[in-house]
């Protein structure tokens, strides 16, 4: 199989969308004196060979394309010819579903408010009933916190529900429902790499949803014993190698996991941390995992 | 070097040019309209396509 569209060799960062966090990894190569290559994806085609024979002009790839169906085909076409794709494509498709990731960490233990999942909106409405009110009916991919829904009582949840009925995907009518947890006006944000966290940001929001891009500020948070542990576990049970790992404080203080990213974001966290290299530790982490893969 | 948005033909000015990427997002500081490069020599800028799809982050 030969992807075309492709040029350079060794290392490639795979993004169609450069944002901060791509120049500091492509910076970060770059100060390694490492030659990496900048890959739109958008221009990638990859054909059968007929023989079957494939040829790759990369190594490994750090896959940082934001959309999902590029991201999830480039990573599995990519790994069908023994390239090393960070992440890899079973961690894109667990991270792009909450549901797969809720299953995933329940699995492995790691705490989770209450979670469930209906298949038509319907049942989301019946199981409301059960699961009572406050609660966040969720899409199971979703983006920014667009589209996540702090519904009161049933009238609210109804008049969503509708909403995501009359939406066309056949999966905007699969319904993620999750507890509402009354936390203290802020969630935490860690960024794990391997096995190891290495930066952690508290995001603080005056709206109840604590994402950057609705305005949410990052403020530096303590690697704590217990976050490091629950952190880890979170990335651990998704399976990737960079992960950004959200996390809800209940009122007693015991701490939840919410969701892994597995395109972590980590502007906001890097701000907070001035002695912390976000993308350097990334890029370290990518030149291990090539080393140990030969 | 100095372009112009390509959505409000404000000029923009780009003060550390070398350090320009294919594919680098900018926003337009008059209309904020989100910008991609997509070519370096010359530069030059289009209106940046909207993200196609949620990806979970």
């Amino acid at each position: 199989m030969t992807p075309t569209g492709a040029a350079g060799a060794g290392i490639a960062l795979l993004a169609s969308r450069i944002r901060g966090e791509e120049k500091r990894i492509m910076a970060a190569f770059e100060r390694r004196g490492v030659p990496a290559s900048q890959v739109d994806p958008r221009r990638l085609r990859f054909a059968l060979d007929a023989g079957g024979a494939s040829r790759q002009p990369w190594s490994v790839v750090l896959n940082r394309e934001i959309s999902a169906s590029r991201a999830r085909h480039a990573a599995r076409t990519l790994e069908s010819t023994a390239t090393l794709v960070l992440n890899s494509a079973a961690a894109i498709e667990l991270c792009c579903d909450k549901w797969l990731t809720s299953l995933a960490l329940r699995r492995d233990g790691v705490p989770t408010p209450r979670t469930a999942l209906a298949l038509t909106p319907e049942a989301a409405l019946s199981e409301l009933d059960g699961f009572g009110y406050p609660a966040v009916i969720k899409p199971l991919t979703a983006s920014w916190g667009r589209r996540v829904s702090l519904v009161r009582e049933a009238d609210a949840a109804r008049a969503v529900l509708e909403h995501c009925a009359a939406l066309p995907s056949p999966q905007s009518h699969l319904i993620y429902l999750q507890e509402y947890i009354d936390k203290p006006g802020r969630d935490i944000r860690v960024v794990v790499i391997g096995d190891r966290p290495v930066a952690a940001a508290y995001r603080i929001a005056q709206d109840w949803r604590c994402n950057v891009a609705l305005g949410a500020q990052s403020r530096p948070c303590p690697l704590t014993p217990d976050l490091t542990k629950l952190a880890t576990a979170a990335a651990r049970a998704a399976g990737t190698d960079f992960a950004g790992v959200d996390i809800i404080e209940d009122r007693d203080g015991s701490m939840l996991v919410l969701e892994v990213n597995h395109n972590v974001e980590f502007t906001g966290i890097q701000g907070a941390h001035d002695r912390i290299d976000i993308a350097g530790e990334l890029v370290e982490h990518v030149l291990a995992r090539a080393a140990a893969a030969g | 070097m100095t372009t112009t948005c390509p959505e409000c033909e404000t000029p923009i000015t780009i003060e550390a040019p070398e350090g320009l990427r294919l594919s680098e997002l900018l926003e337009c500081a008059d209309c904020r309209c989100e910008l991609e490069v997509i070519a370096l020599e010359p530069l030059a800028l289009a209106v940046a396509p909207d993200p196609e799809e949620d990806w979970g982050e």
